[in-house]
């Protein structure tokens, strides 16, 4: 009887047999990375063509890179990845306070890293269209800042999810598949700052 | 029979319908296509207006520049407002708000009326007809295309159209055929099987199932007007297709039922599983090059500009880097069908089976690696020749296997003729020739020779019409009886096949001829010595083009079996478990046996229905 209430109540179609120890939205995260990191595969193809195969000077000695707030802005996103795995396991252990302030910092330290990304864009002294530097300067951060946006806009729902009292220790999913997410944008930043402005 | 698929059915009718559109001015607020109206509309303003606003605040001039407003307003901006509209992202927008979620009810899946057909619907086989049809709509669009070309060409010397208008014609025929027809009708019959073969109740994101679809039509409207403005069709046909295999993938991975485990798997559902790991890896570089294309047209970048510092011949390797393998998109889940239709037709279990899996896998490892053999001619490094010639040479190997297996399969079998077995035939006869063309073209020596010629166009079309197309009508043919409950027309469906056999021969063959004396492709006018055979080519075009025949074949089906059903007066829908096919003398059957461990479970389910 109560298995039948409980087919009542469950809408949708019926609960499908688990056939992988892999969750399904863990695995589907894990995918759609793959596909982003072709995505960045594709720019950086065309960063090894232009600096690689055609060899042009990097930066040209006219511009120059602001090496080291970019480092200082490195350091700020790796940060914020340390504070997510503590929202993280935080919730795991049933703290919500733990789980909302590792949002909310881990959601500001990415708007800090935005906003001063837009800010180097607009003092850094060219555009995309002066020649191939400036075109894969702005390509490869700007795609990376997309990717940081969207990751932001997760956070952001988590974050005010968290608040409105959802997540429990047996319920953090959405917080979990941000995370991979958001370790994703982190890790290729580094792969990013090291190809564009260190090497 | 079982008592488990019950409760689906004796629920009350009444909780099934979905619910009633409010009226007066709150039906503006209920996801349709009333809402994706003036959504996109908005969205198209924010767009705009986010770009004025981005200039102004740059002190970029002139603040009101139409190339980016067409690109963030019209490209971006308006697509994702007409996808809130009707209701793509409803669910999604409240999750993300913390708001209590609709929870997804029965509304959701199934249909009872052609409109349900007209809006986001979660069920993976309204889907998979969704996929069809609108698939089909845009065939027949490219079809016209191919025929335009034909006409151009029927005579030396221009005819119809300026060269700007021809070479349009010809890059919308093909990117049409690609992305909206080949790519995505594949897509939309394994929506339909794919979950019934592995015993699964939907997708896993059956959400995400109905936002790659009604990606479909925005990229299929974006490509066709792209005669008159810039397009992102491209674009988002492609986060359709990744979207959709990332679907199959956690699907087929993490959905199967008890005991079907890997190696007992239909080979369709291998197709798709080979099919969907190529699309998630190789899509975004397409997107990539063509973004770049856009960059460098709109925001004046260098990519491939060589004034800049650009490097040109990237664009063809970024390119032929997602295109060769999608070739492979295009023919894997066409060889799977073959495999289900040949072996059912045969009254045989597949030969080979598990070789025929793995040379699945072999051929996705392998087309990673020949992207360079289409740059043979294109001033690419020398020394990649070679190497890329015998990776090229090495695909046939794994090709091979699976065709011996589809002859091995029907040797000693009891072959039943009837219209899917000749499409699976067909497919199988062409593709050979088509793939013999391939050989040609891989060997660097003779590749310099026809390079740019009639016989590429010639070796394409054999495996993409004789090859994938040929399957997808095998596809169409062998589950109508299925997705709709009635069964076609044979004699309608044999004509059908014959036509377009004898007709699609008649208008490629001859192009291998005309190829090797040399007559190049992608122009409009030729020399006077080719005249006859493209007489002759254009003549018969119509008889392979005009595929129309399909949609008339299958609505003749309807028609006269309606007439047939008419005294039982039943409502024409699709039961969440499918419907048997009462028509049928010749329904394909379920198999049971090793290797299509589905099967079993879809002949359970039938008979429950019935």
């Amino acid at each position: 009887m109560e298995a039948h209430a409980a087919a009542a109540q469950h809408h949708g179609p019926p609960i499908a047999h688990q056939s992988s120890r892999v969750n399904a939205s863990v695995l589907g995260m894990f995918l759609f990375i793959a596909s982003e990191i072709m995505l960045f595969g594709a720019f950086f193809t065309a960063y090894f063509f232009v600096r690689v195969v055609n060899g042009i000077a990097w930066p040209p000695p006219q511009f120059n890179l602001p090496v080291f707030v970019a480092g200082v802005n490195t350091a700020i996103l790796v940060t914020s990845s340390f504070t997510m795995h503590w929202a993280l396991t935080s919730i795991k252990r049933g703290n919500r306070i733990g789980l909302q302030a590792g949002l909310l910092l881990t959601f500001l330290m990415g708007l800090v890293f935005l906003l001063t990304q837009a800010r180097e864009y607009s003092r850094v002294g060219f555009a995309p269209h002066d020649g191939a530097f400036g075109t894969i300067f702005y390509c490869l951060t700007g795609l990376h800042g997309a990717h940081v946006f969207v990751g932001l806009s997760i956070l952001l729902f988590m974050t005010i999810r968290s608040f409105r009292g959802h997540f429990s220790a047996d319920h953090h999913h959405g917080v979990e598949i941000a995370g991979i997410y958001w370790h994703f944008v982190d890790v290729m930043w580094i792969v990013v700052y090291t190809t564009i402005y260190i090497l | 029979m079982t008592a488990t698929a019950l409760p689906i059915q004796h629920e009350p009718l009444e909780h099934h319908g979905p619910p009633a559109p409010p009226r007066g001015p709150r039906r503006l607020l209920y996801p349709g296509f009333l809402r994706a109206a003036w959504m996109a509309a908005l969205f198209f303003g924010i767009g705009c207006a986010i770009v004025v606003l981005c200039r102004w605040w740059g002190g970029w001039h002139p603040i009101w520049k139409g190339e980016i407003i067409v690109l963030v307003g019209g490209l971006v901006a308006a697509p994702i407002g007409f996808l809130s509209g009707i209701g793509s992202f409803d669910y999604w927008a409240r999750y993300a708000i913390g708001a209590p979620t609709v929870p997804e009810d029965h509304s959701g899946h199934g249909a009872y009326s052609w409109r349900d057909y007209l809006r986001v619907n979660t069920d993976h086989k309204v889907i998979g007809m969704q996929y069809l049809t609108t698939t089909i709509f845009f065939f027949l669009a490219g079809g016209l295309l191919a025929m335009l070309v034909r006409a151009e060409l029927a005579k030396p010397g221009m005819q119809f159209f300026n060269n700007q208008t021809y070479n349009g014609l010809f890059s919308v025929h093909a990117s049409l055929m690609i992305f909206l027809f080949v790519i995505p009708a594949f897509a939309g019959l394994a929506n339909f099987v794919v979950p019934l073969m592995l015993g699964a109740p939907d997708m896993a994101f059956p959400r995400l199932n109905a936002l790659s679809f009604w990606l479909l039509p925005i990229a299929g409207i974006m490509m066709l007007s792209s005669f008159f403005v810039p397009g992102m069709g491209v674009q988002w046909a492609g986060a359709s297709s990744i979207m959709t295999a990332l679907n199959f993938l956690v699907t087929i991975i993490t959905m199967r039922a008890p005991g079907m485990t890997f190696w007992r798997m239909p080979l369709l559902v291998w197709a798709n599983f080979t099919t969907s790991l190529l699309v998630v890896i190789a899509t975004p570089f397409i997107a990539g090059s063509q973004f770049f294309v856009m960059f460098d047209r709109v925001m004046h970048t260098s990519f491939f500009d060589t004034a800049g510092g650009g490097y040109p011949l990237g664009y063809q390797h970024i390119f032929w880097f997602y295109s060769h393998p999608a070739v492979y998109i295009m023919m894997l889940p066409g060889f799977g069908i073959a495999s289900e239709v040949i072996s059912a037709m045969s009254r045989k279990p597949i030969f080979g089976y598990r070789l025929m899996a793995l040379s699945l896998l072999a051929i996705l490892v392998l087309g990673f690696s020949v992207w360079a053999h289409h740059m043979f001619v294109s001033g690419m490094a020398p020394w990649l020749r070679v190497p890329m010639m015998i990776t090229t040479l090495l695909i046939a190997v794994p090709t091979g296997v699976k065709v011996f297996s589809w002859l091995a399969t029907m040797w000693e079998g009891k072959i039943d003729f009837s219209t899917p077995m000749l499409w699976a035939l067909g497919f199988v006869s062409m593709f050979v020739i088509g793939g013999l063309s391939g050989i040609y073209l891989g060997a660097v020596p003779i590749d310099i020779h026809v390079s740019d010629t009639y016989f590429v166009v010639a070796h394409i079309h054999y495996v993409l019409f004789g090859g994938s197309l040929f399957t997808i009508f095998a596809g169409i043919y062998y589950w109508f009886p299925k997705m709709t409950g009635r069964m076609y027309s044979e004699k309608l469906g044999k004509l059908h096949f014959w036509l377009t056999f004898i007709g699609f021969n008649a208008t490629f063959f001859p192009m291998h001829l005309i190829g090797v004396e040399g007559m190049p492709r992608r122009v409009s006018d030729y020399d006077p010595r080719f005249a006859h055979w493209n007489m002759f080519i254009s003549i018969a075009s119509p008889v392979a083009g005009n595929d129309a025949r399909m949609a008339g074949v299958l609505a003749a089906a309807r028609v006269q079996l309606r007439r047939d059903s008419a005294d039982r007066r039943r409502p024409v829908r699709i039961r969440r478990s499918g419907r048997a096919p009462r028509h049928s003398r010749r329904c394909p059957r379920a198999r049971a046996h090793r290797g299509t461990g589905g099967g079993r479970l879809m002949r359970l389910r039938l008979t429950v229905v019935r």
